[in-house]
C-alpha cells in the first residue's frame, strides 16, 4: 500500500479544514466529530454522495454547505455526457431506480465552471471520477492535478474513483467487477496524485471483499461502499419498463441493509477506511453503518426528500454520542457487540 | 427558493379524481409566478411514498383584508404521494420547497395570447390566465383561452370560494378568498371542450382555440403567442401547429423528478439535437421547438 506522503491535504488552495467539535454537557469533554481518511481532514463524518448533489451549488440555497463533512461530486468524464434516454427515474418501494448515465459537462467545463465554487467551501471536497476506459480516468485525474498546479485554482481534496456505475455499456461497474482491473487502473492512478485515492465498489458482485482488496493492493486509500444494485421495474399497465435503459441503480432506504452488511464485511477484509454509503436518511441509520465498520458516511437518495438531512444526521449522531458516553466518532466502529 | 413548512388553508375535492390546494404563503419569499412549480414531501408511517412530489401553482393571491397571502394548485390523485395529499385538512402542515422552475412569458406589446390546457395541465394555465387579466388584459381583444376535458363530467367545480363548509375561511367568516376568485375568473374567461362531445364545444382545447379565432377579427394580422400544458401529443400538436403558422410557442411540461432542484439529471427530456434538458431547471416551460417531442417518452 502506497500511503500519501504528506497528511494534510485540506490546505492546498484555502484554509486547512477544522473539525467539528460539540459540547457534551454530561461529562465537560467536546465531541470530536472530525474524522480524517488518509490524512483528509473532514469536520464531521457525513458527506453528500455522488450524483445526488450536482457540483454544490444547485443546494447553495437551501444548504449550508460549509456544515456538511464532504462534499462527492457528480461524476466527472474526460468528454462532456448527454446522458441516458428518459424517463431515467422510478420510485419503488422505499427506493429509487436511476439510470441518468454519467451526464456531466466534462473535465474541461468541470475545471472552469464547477471547481472555483467548490473551493470556496469549507468541506471537503472529493471529486468523483468516471470513465469508459482506463485512459479516460487517467486523463480525468491527471487533468484535475494538472489543474491543480495552475495559478491559484486548487484542485480536489481527494478523488473517488467511480468503477461501480451500472449505468453505461463501457467502464463503470463492468471494471468494478474484475478485480485485476481495479487493481491495475487504482495502481496507475496511484502514480498520478498523493491526494487520497477512494475507490466505490459495487455490490453487483459475487464477493465484494475481493475487490475491496484488489483496490487495496493497487494503492486505494479508502473504499466507499455501495453504489447503486442493478434493479427493474415494469409498468403493467403500458407493458414497458419504467426505465428507458431497462434497468438501473437501485438506492434509497430498500438497499440500506445490503449496503450495512457491504461494509461489515469489506472492513473486516481491508486495512483501510470505509466510508459507509446506501440508503441513510437518519442518524440511526447513519449509526448502523459507523457501527457496522465504517469511518464515516455519505447521504445520498435522502437528499432530494429533506435537503437538510445531512445536517440533521450529524446533530442526531452527536445526540446519540452524548446519550452513549462516547467522545469521538471514529470509536463508533469498535462499538459493534458481535 | 426554500424549504419550509405550510399550512393548509383548504383541500377540496373539484371534481371525481381532482383536488385544489390551497395553502399560506411565507412573506420573505418571492411570490410564485405562472408556469413555476412546488415540490411536498409525502410524510408518516402510512406513506409508502420516497421522493418528493412536483406539483405546479394554480393561482396565488393576496387577500385585502387580512393581508395574508396563499397560492394555489391543482392536483390529480394518481399514486401515494396525492393520495396521502388528498387525506390532508386545513389547518394540517406541509412541507414544500418552492418556488421551483421558469415561467411563461407573457405576451409583447400587441402579441395576442392563446392559451391552452389539457387535463390537470389546465392549473398552470389558469394562473397564466389570472395574471393577463390582472394586468388588465382581455378575453377575444388580447388573448384567447381553451381548457379541455375528456367528459364533461370530468370539468371541475372551480367555484372554491362557495364550497362552503369545506374550508377554514368559511369557518373564520372570511368571504374573499383572492386567490381562488381569480382562478374562478380565469376559468369562466376559458373556452371549455370536451374529447366527447358531452359539454361544450367537441374536440380538444387546440380545436377550440382554433374554431374561437377564425371568427375573431382581434387576431388578424397581429402576432400571437402559444402557451400551453397538457399531455404530451396536445403539446406535440402546439409545437407542430406554431412551426407552420409562425408563431412563438411556450409549453409546460411534466417529468419523474427527484430533486427538483437541477442537481440529479434525473427529470430530462430530450431536446433537438440529441441533447436532454432538465424539466426541474431548464424549465419546465420550453419553448416548443427545443423540444423533441416526436418520441413521445416524455411523462
Amino acid at each position: 500500500m502506497n500511503q500519501p506522503e504528506t497528511s494534510v491535504f485540506g490546505g492546498i488552495g484555502r484554509e486547512k479544514i477544522t473539525p467539528e467539535t460539540a459540547g457534551s454537557p454530561e461529562t465537560g469533554a467536546p465531541l470530536e466529530l472530525g474524522v480524517s481518511i488518509a490524512g483528509l481532514t473532514m469536520r464531521n463524518p457525513v458527506g453528500v454522495a455522488s450524483g445526488t448533489f450536482g457540483y454544490g451549488q444547485e443546494y447553495a440555497e437551501l444548504v449550508d454547505l460549509n456544515r456538511i463533512g464532504a462534499l462527492y461530486t457528480k461524476a466527472v468524464t474526460l468528454e462532456p455526457r448527454a446522458g441516458n434516454p428518459a424517463p431515467r427515474l422510478a420510485e419503488t418501494p422505499m427506493g429509487l431506480i436511476n439510470s441518468i448515465g454519467l451526464a456531466n459537462p466534462g473535465l474541461d467545463a468541470f475545471i472552469t465552471d464547477k471547481l472555483p465554487y467548490l473551493r470556496t467551501l469549507s468541506c471537503a471536497v472529493i471529486v468523483n471520477v468516471a470513465g469508459s476506459s482506463e485512459e479516460e480516468y487517467v486523463r480525468v485525474v491527471g487533468g484535475i492535478e494538472e489543474a491543480a498546479c495552475g495559478a491559484g485554482s486548487g484542485g480536489a481534496d481527494a478523488y473517488e474513483i467511480n468503477v461501480s456505475c451500472p449505468n453505461v455499456s463501457h467502464g463503470g461497474m463492468a471494471f468494478g467487477t474484475d478485480p485485476a482491473v481495479v487493481e491495475r487502473l487504482t495502481a496507475r492512478l496511484r502514480k498520478l496524485t498523493r491526494r487520497p485515492l477512494i475507490v466505490k465498489l459495487s455490490p453487483n458482485v459475487t464477493d465484494i471483499a475481493h475487490i475491496a482488496r484488489a483496490a487495496e493492493s493497487g494503492g486505494a486509500d479508502a473504499l466507499t461502499c455501495i453504489n447503486t444494485l442493478v434493479g427493474m421495474a415494469v409498468d403493467t399497465e403500458t407493458l414497458k419498463p419504467r426505465i428507458a435503459r431497462i434497468s438501473g441503480g437501485l438506492s434509497g432506504p430498500a438497499i440500506r441493509p445490503v449496503g450495512v452488511a457491504a461494509v461489515y464485511r469489506v472492513s473486516r477484509a481491508v486495512s483501510i477506511p470505509v466510508i459507509g454509503v446506501g440508503g441513510i436518511a437518519s442518524a440511526n441509520d447513519a449509526l448502523e453503518y459507523l457501527l457496522a465498520g465504517a469511518a464515516c458516511v455519505q447521504v445520498g437518495t435522502a437528499l432530494f426528500s429533506r435537503p437538510t438531512a445531512p445536517i440533521e444526521i450529524i446533530e442526531g449522531i452527536a445526540g446519540w454520542m452524548r446519550r452513549k458516553g462516547v467522545r469521538s466518532v471514529d470509536e463508533i466502529r469498535g462499538l459493534l457487540e458481535i | 427558493m426554500k424549504n419550509f413548512r405550510t399550512e393548509i388553508i383548504a383541500n377540496m375535492p373539484v371534481s371525481d379524481r381532482w383536488r385544489l390546494l390551497e395553502f399560506e404563503w411565507p412573506d420573505d419569499l418571492g411570490v410564485p409566478e405562472p408556469g413555476q412549480f412546488f415540490t411536498f414531501l409525502p410524510e408518516g408511517g402510512s406513506s409508502p411514498a420516497l421522493l418528493r412530489r412536483p406539483l405546479a401553482f394554480a393561482g396565488f393571491g393576496k387577500d385585502s383584508g387580512s393581508g395574508r397571502a396563499t397560492a394555489l394548485s391543482l392536483y390529480q390523485i394518481r399514486g401515494p404521494g396525492t393520495s396521502w395529499l388528498s387525506g390532508l385538512g386545513p389547518g394540517e402542515t406541509l412541507d414544500l420547497l418552492a418556488p421551483l422552475g421558469n415561467t411563461f412569458p407573457l405576451p409583447q406589446a400587441g402579441e395576442f395570447a392563446l392559451a391552452a390546457g389539457g387535463g390537470i395541465g389546465i392549473g398552470p394555465v389558469l394562473f397564466y390566465l389570472s395574471k393577463l387579466l390582472k394586468l388588465g388584459l382581455r378575453q377575444n381583444s388580447d388573448f384567447l383561452a381553451a381548457l379541455g376535458f375528456r367528459t364533461g363530467d370530468s370539468i371541475p367545480d372551480l367555484r372554491g370560494g362557495s364550497t362552503a363548509g369545506t374550508t377554514r375561511d368559511h369557518a373564520a367568516g372570511d368571504a374573499d378568498p383572492a386567490a381562488r376568485l381569480s382562478l374562478f375568473r380565469a376559468f369562466e374567461a376559458s373556452i371549455l371542450a370536451t374529447d366527447d362531445g358531452s359539454a361544450h364545444f367537441r374536440g380538444t382545447a387546440l380545436d377550440a382555440l382554433k374554431a374561437a379565432e377564425g371568427s375573431l377579427r382581434a387576431l388578424q394580422s397581429r402576432p400571437a403567442l402559444y402557451c400551453a400544458c397538457g399531455p404530451m401529443p396536445m403539446l406535440a400538436e402546439v409545437a407542430r401547429r406554431s412551426a407552420a403558422e409562425q408563431r412563438r410557442a411556450y409549453v409546460s411540461v411534466e417529468q419523474w423528478m427527484a430533486c427538483g432542484v437541477g442537481a440529479c439529471h434525473g427529470c430530462v427530456l430530450p431536446a433537438r439535437g440529441g441533447t436532454f434538458v432538465r424539466a426541474c431547471a431548464d424549465g419546465p416551460v420550453f419553448e416548443a421547438n427545443v423540444l423533441d417531442l416526436s418520441s413521445g417518452r416524455g411523462a
